[in-house]
């Protein structure tokens, strides 16, 4: 079952980590260029300069990490499934960066 | 193709093993004539689970926004608002049958169209194709062609999805993706009829949402696109323009809606603008591999059943569990309905099911397709109270006790998901 409480990302990596930044371009590039259609087409993120209106603003929705991770993994509604095409890495990274720049995770 | 083969068997059984006759397009039925391996939670026995319900919280406001159709937030559990998701709030049903439009949950697959669509609604067209004499038509054509009206029971796939356990994206409905609601319009055999009948071959009536779609992705994973039966669309399937006595509204799919009575949700296209006859099953993804029933873990396929028709199902809406009750006399009440089939009776139970109530039907029989009201009232002193409801319908399914396990949380007519925890005193 599905909550809108971040769940605890043991994975995360703290933002000193310079992993993180790794994290951040990859989650970016799925976003933008990856994902099929892109993440952008149909929602807006002001980090990627995105400003899709098809679905949530991701801004406001501020999903958490989790909540990105299955949607992008097993689609709802029109949203596709991206899990066909995205490895488990990229959506890892999509999720992350999605949840970090709407800030539900710190 | 599956769902034909699904339907070549004359002896499907329902859930409970029970003889449905004449249903074969039920999503259960569909299970267990292909014996799709799903998992399927058997009646637990006397006593009651101690397993509470997945708890759910409200999302928080995202917003101050104006409601469409004189909707108030507050009768409403708003799960996202691009697209807009309401969940009617359980007390805020009443005992009249008869949703308003106020009350109605919303559930919307892409962003509403442009109002402007509503301003000369006689006007909106048409395309139907399949039949002799393929054409255009506008509503005020439709409109000349007959009408029909028709109460029926409209309902999410997804609610009850709120309490399944395991993680399930998409809003987490619990009761309130319902409601009943009447229906005036032409079927859609009389269309075909007017266009020279269907051409040989088809199989199904495909109906095709008039939302626009966004650029830079393929229309056939957005479209929202889906098929039914022909046998099906050409019985009692209606192009309706009007809803609860009045010109229906755009965000319940204004100015024309197809409507399937005894079919979720999903099927009944709003703005509906292209109707095909057609051979085969649409392969737009919401038809190809969305709302498709299948095991936790497996993706979407065609050759999993699809969400057709609706199975029995009752819930109590009061007492809603959402404050507390005076301890005496108490009116318990709520609806009953069973899909394509009428309601035969329902039981309460408020001892955890070691016994059942009979709950008398009340209010109007409004056919095989809306729902119907139960009440019964019961002195209850103080204390705490599992309330639950449990409909049979008329060719004796009785609504389950378990849900049936699906990856997406479709489907969900758990008479024990639905129970509701009352304090008395």
């Amino acid at each position: 079952m599905a909550t809108l409480l971040g769940l605890l990302l043991s994975s995360c990596e703290s933002a000193a980590d310079p992993g993180d930044k790794e994290l951040m371009d990859l989650g970016r590039s799925v976003f933008s260029e990856l994902a099929v259609p892109s993440c952008a087409t149909c929602h807006a993120l002001r980090e990627a300069d995105a400003t899709g209106s098809t679905g949530p603003n991701l801004d406001e929705l501020r999903p958490s990490m989790e909540r990105v991770r299955l949607a992008v993994s097993d689609g709802l509604g029109v949203m596709p499934a991206q899990s066909g095409h995205l490895t488990d890495q990229q959506i890892h990274a999509v999720a992350y960066y999605v949840a970090r720049t709407t800030s539900s995770i710190d | 193709m599956h769902d034909e083969k699904s339907q070549e068997h004359s002896d499907s059984r329902n859930l409970t093993g029970q003889k449905d006759g004449t249903s074969r397009r039920s999503f259960l039925t569909q299970a267990m004539a292909a014996g799709s391996g799903l998992a399927v939670m058997g009646v637990v026995g006397c006593g009651w689970d101690t397993e509470a319900p997945a708890v759910v919280e409200a999302p928080e406001e995202m917003g101050d926004s104006g409601l469409p159709a004189g909707k108030d937030l507050n009768n409403f559990v708003r799960h996202s608002e691009n697209p807009l998701a309401l969940e009617t709030r359980r007390q805020a049903f009443g005992a009249s049958v008869v949703v308003p439009d106020e009350l109605l949950f919303v559930r919307n697959n892409l962003p509403t169209p442009d109002p402007h669509i509503v301003e000369d609604r006689d006007a909106w067209e048409l395309s139907v194709t399949g039949v002799a004499n393929p054409r255009t038509v506008t509503v005020g054509e439709l409109k000349s062609l007959g009408v029909e009206t028709i109460a029926t029971v409209l309902q999410c796939s997804g609610n009850g999805r709120g309490f399944f356990q395991h993680e399930t994206t998409g809003s987490q409905w619990l009761a309130g993706a319902a409601g009943c609601v009447v229906w005036s319009g032409v079927p859609v055999r009389t269309v075909a009829e007017a266009l020279g009948g269907v051409t040989e071959g088809a199989r199904f009536v495909t109906g095709t949402g008039g939302e626009v779609l966004p650029e830079g992705i393929d229309s056939s994973e957005v479209v929202v696109e889906r098929s039914i039966p022909l046998e099906k669309g050409m019985e009692d399937t209606l192009l309706a323009w009007e809803m609860n006595g009045k010109p229906l509204a755009l965000i319940h799919g204004g100015p024309l809606r197809l409507v399937v009575p005894g079919y979720f949700g999903a099927n009944q296209i709003k703005y509906v603008k292209d109707l095909a006859f057609a051979s085969e099953e649409s392969d737009a993804a919401i038809m190809r591999t969305g709302y498709r029933i299948r095991p936790i873990g497996e993706g979407g396929d065609p050759s999993q059943p699809t969400m057709w028709e609706m199975d029995v199902k009752s819930w109590i809406n009061h007492p809603s569990g959402e404050n507390r009750v005076q301890a005496g006399q108490v009116v318990i009440h709520g609806v009953a309905f069973g899909g394509t089939r009428s309601v035969r009776g329902v039981e309460i139970s408020i001892n955890g099911s070691q016994t059942w109530l009979d709950a008398p039907l009340i209010g109007p029989d409004m056919g095989r397709y809306a729902w119907r009201q139960f009440a019964l009232e019961l002195t209850l002193e103080a204390g705490a109270y599992t309330l639950a409801s449990r409909a049979t319908d008329d060719a004796g399914n009785t609504q389950p006790a378990e849900r049936l396990e699906n990856h997406r949380g479709y489907g969900n007519t758990s008479w024990r998901d639905h129970s509701v925890t009352v304090i008395v005193s």
